[in-house]
């Protein structure tokens, strides 16, 4: 968890654990040091207690000097002393000692004898009397020193004494002593300092007088004793020893030095007890002093003082700790901030994101790194941007093909379905054209290719796709057949592009077909039929359906039928032409009776039918399998029509009709299959005579209207009833009327002979009234008839 | 007297055979027979015909082959020839041109006398 947090989170936890420990540390020390401190105080303050009973003692002193000096000059003190008169002295040095008393709290004036015996000794009381020696301090006294000054208790009375030899012209008569009652001494302390005093004794200094004695001084308020120990005060300050310190004071007292401090509580307020040692005359251990004084004052001023030093100190610390914060995140954090959201910026992409360089240390290194290697992002970048621009443009160019081949594919994905739609009222219009019936009628399942009007597959179907080995991709866009190396003659040569019926169909040249090879991807090729019919939409040429089915099996069936047809006609015509000829050679025979004639005409007649119904089988046969050849040559149709005529003149004069032919002026040449259409011009006129009565008209006329050469058979024959003029054209069919008049008819003629109009590209048509006659008219393109190859020719 | 002009017809049904050969000499021809393709062109070869009049569709040799190996001769080449069948196959009507016949006629579409007319064309004799 720790881990997660985040390094500005991190330094601070640790600033603040830092903090803390050192916190910790100052705060246990500050409580030693403040313990220094105010034992420092304290201590002070006691040395302060001690200078301060050192230079009241000294102040006393000199006070005591001057007092005794001021003894020391006056002669009749000293000429009383010497006469040893110790009433006339006491006298004389009463009011003398009252002054000082009253002065300087001088209570203790002695003289001495040089042996150190006492002589005068004047006190409280105003009293004198002699008291014992003190052989101790005159030692010292006698061994140089001017003065001893020193804290003694004699006679009860706990004194700071001053001692000075006495002289007198050189010569050492005696010693003064004058003292002061420590008592005063104490309650001048106490208004100096305030604090309060107390002293405590060994009570084996006193003796027992000389407790009966303290016990008598007025200026003891209390005191309290102990076992072993006394302590008096007079400001208050009785119970100090209790308080402060336990019995062993004095000797610490004495072993220790001058004072000890300790610090008490009494009564929930803070003391310092100071011990301070009353050094004798001798230097011998006196009394102690002890004062109390308040320190709460100073533990609280301390104390105080210490939370704001502490806090101060703490404060400090935070502030500097914090600085290192902020500075620490500057320097460290932030740029390692910034560091990673550039580095975040650069991966979205942004290469031009630049750190500045702020310092020379890691971190600027760092910057210096990151930077140099953004830049040398950007350079491979701007370079693989430079390529992918250029591939960009490039494929801007492709899209923009694709995008039009796509509109293009969505404009042809409409038309096709107005293609369909259309294809079917189209239907109606191809049903003229036998091919194109049978094209849509077996489009179902059949090859049906659809290209626009650039030539271009944009439908195939599944049958066509089959049926060529191509898959739709490798057709879609592709120009039909021209792109493709599907289409060959039987020699295996490529058809050129514009023969093929497709081609016809988008050049404005109509519905047309053809027969060719496919060849499939694999190299096996098939016969196929193909009808090609463009698709017009509102007059303009939208494209084309391309029929084309498989047509090996038909075409081996109809080679199979070609040559059985072939061979029975062939086997029909042969007992057919041998009994035509041996009829002609009979007839030639001349040994005929009329009556004998009559019957060989007759035969002659029935056999020519036969003749003419086995040629007709066979035309019809090969028209239906579409396998006739057209052959167009340029041919002039006048030279045609009289060679027509001029076979028929013959049965024209039998019937003694009258023939008329008018050829229209400046009528062109024409490309036509002569021999068909030779065949179409028969039929007519044989038509025409067979259906007029004898003296009959027929006439022909042949002109030129658009772009058509028509031609028309006009006789006054019998016409064609109405209720068969939906059948005129049908295989084997004879109207009634036509029957009765001419028997022999075969019903073929008009069947092949608008056949024979169609494959010429051609229409054919008749107009008639019944009784009155027939114009039968068809026309032929100026623009020829289409070459196609075929296998047969019509008889 | 001129001499009469040779005809070799080649025809294996008998009763066309009979029928040509009648007329044709009737028409004043030499006419010589033959029964199929072979010997059509022994014939042809050994008697040398001004004219030959040849069948498709015959047993053992059938026309287009013996007229393929006439006009492999020297004298073959050059022999007028008309190819009279029923068959009207537009493949042998353009193979038999290539090879240089005069004619193809179907035999049912003609008489005797168009086709002896047309004999007499093509020999140049007038008639």
């Amino acid at each position: 968890m720790f881990r997660n947090l985040k390094l500005k989170t991190k330094l601070a936890f640790f600033t603040l654990g830092t903090l803390l420990l050192i916190s910790v540390i100052y705060y246990s020390n500050s409580e030693f040091i403040i313990n220094r401190l105010v034992n420092q105080e304290l201590d002070d303050d006691s040395r302060e207690l001690n200078s301060q009973l050192l230079s009241n003692k000294r102040a006393e002193s000199e006070v005591l000097s001057v007092s005794s000096m001021s003894i020391e000059s006056d002669q009749e003190v000293k000429q009383l002393f010497i006469k040893k008169d110790r009433e006339g002295l006491y006298k004389h040095m009463l009011p003398l000692f009252e002054n000082i008393k009253n002065e300087f709290k001088i209570e203790i004036f002695e003289f001495y004898f040089p042996d150190g015996t006492n002589f005068l000794r004047m006190q409280n009381k105003t009293e004198y009397g002699d008291k014992g020696e003190h052989a101790a301090f005159f030692k010292e006294l006698k061994s140089g020193k001017n003065e001893i000054t020193g804290f003694d208790f004699e006679d009860g009375n706990l004194a700071l004494r001053s001692i000075r030899p006495y002289y007198n012209q050189g010569k050492l008569i005696g010693y003064i002593e004058m003292g002061e009652s420590v008592f005063h001494l104490m309650e001048e302390l106490k208004q100096n300092t305030g604090d309060e005093f107390s002293v405590f004794m060994d009570k084996s200094m006193l003796g027992e007088d000389g407790l009966a004695d303290l016990k008598k001084d007025p200026n003891f308020k209390d005191f309290i004793e102990t076992a072993g120990h006394i302590e008096l005060s007079n400001t208050g300050g009785n119970g100090l020893f209790k308080n402060c310190f336990n019995d062993n004071i004095s000797s610490t007292v004495k072993t220790k030095g001058a004072y000890v401090v300790k610090d008490t509580q009494i009564e929930g307020r803070d003391y310092v007890c100071s011990a301070l040692n009353l050094e004798g005359l001798s230097e011998t251990h006196v009394a102690v002093i002890l004062s109390l004084t308040e320190i709460s004052s100073y533990i609280g001023i301390i104390s105080y003082n210490r939370l704001i030093i502490s806090g101060l100190i703490i404060m400090t610390f935070i502030i500097f700790l914090l600085i290192v914060n902020y500075f620490a995140s500057r320097k460290l954090v932030d740029p390692l901030i910034e560091l990673s959201e550039a580095a975040e910026e650069v991966a979205k992409g942004n290469l031009n994101k630049a750190i500045k360089v702020r310092s020379n240390d890691e971190m600027g290194k760092l910057a210096v790194s990151f930077n140099y290697m953004v830049g040398k992002l950007k350079e491979s970048y701007a370079n693989l941007e430079a390529k992918i621009s250029q591939r960009t443009s490039e494929l801007a160019v492709k899209v923009k093909q694709i995008e039009e081949h796509n509109k293009e594919s969505e404009e042809r994905q409409s038309a096709i379905l107005n293609i369909l739609e259309d294809l079917n009222i189209e239907k109606s219009v191809l049903e003229e054209v036998n091919a194109k019936d049978e094209a849509f009628l077996k489009s179902i399942g059949e090859g049906l290719v659809v290209v626009n009007q650039e030539g271009k597959v944009i439908l195939a179907s599944q049958a066509a796709l089959k049926l060529i080995g191509y898959s739709l991709d490798q057709l879609l866009g592709k120009i039909w057949v021209k792109d493709l190396p599907i289409v060959e003659d039987e020699h295996g040569k490529q058809i050129p592009y514009e023969k093929t019926p497709v081609y016809g169909a988008l050049h404005n040249k109509g519905t047309s077909g053809a027969r060719f090879f496919y060849r499939l991807p694999n190299g096996i090729r098939f016969p196929v039929l193909v009808t090609a019919a463009p698709v017009v939409i509102e007059g303009k040429n939208q494209g084309a359906v391309v029929v084309f089915r498989d047509i090996t099996k038909e075409e081996e069936v109809d080679k199979a039928k070609s040559e059985f047809i072939s061979l029975a006609s062939h086997q029909l015509r042969t007992p057919l032409s041998a009994i035509k000829w041996f009829i002609e050679l009979l007839v030639d025979t001349k040994e005929l009776t009329e009556e004998q004639k009559d019957f060989i005409g007759n035969i002659s007649r029935s056999t020519e039918r036969m003749i003419e119904l086995v040629n007709a089988l066979l035309n019809i046969s090969r028209i239906e399998s579409g396998r006739i050849t057209v052959n167009p040559q340029p041919a002039n149709l006048k030279i045609l029509i009289n060679d027509v005529t001029l076979g028929l003149t013959k049965t024209i004069n039998d019937k003694k009709q009258q023939l008329e032919i008018k050829i229209g002026p400046d009528l062109p040449e024409i490309s036509i299959d002569q021999k068909m259409v030779r065949l179409v011009y028969e039929n007519m006129l044989t038509n025409a005579i067979k259906h007029t009565l004898p003296g009959g008209k027929i006439s022909v006329s042949v002109y030129k209207k658009d772009n058509d050469i028509i031609s028309e058979v006009t006789d006054n024959g019998l016409g064609i009833p109405e209720k068969d003029y939906g059948r005129i054209f049908d295989k084997f069919y004879r109207g009634d009327n036509a029957i009765k008049l001419e028997p022999e008819g075969t019903g073929l003629g008009l069947y092949l002979t608008k056949a024979i109009v169609a494959s010429s590209g051609g229409k054919i048509w008749f107009k008639s009234v019944e009784g009155k006659g027939t114009t039968f008219s068809f026309s032929l393109p100026l623009a020829g008839t289409v070459a196609k190859k075929g296998e047969v020719v019509l008889s | 007297m001129e001499n009469k002009k040779k005809i070799l017809v080649v025809e294996d049904e008998v009763a066309l055979l009979e029928a040509l050969t009648e007329k044709l000499r009737k028409e004043n021809f030499e006419v010589l027979q033959a029964r199929n393709g072979q010997e059509g062109l022994q014939q042809a070869l050994a008697n040398h015909p001004d004219l030959i009049l040849l069948d498709i569709l015959m047993p053992v040799m059938d026309g287009m082959t013996a007229l393929t190996k006439l006009r492999a001769d020297d004298w073959g080449k050059t022999v007028p020839i008309i190819i009279l069948t029923n068959l009207s196959d537009e493949q042998r009507v353009s193979d038999s041109l290539e090879a240089g016949v005069f004619d193809y006629l179907v035999k049912s579409g003609w008489t005797l006398e168009d086709l002896t007319k047309k004999i007499k064309d093509r020999l140049g004799i007038a008639y």
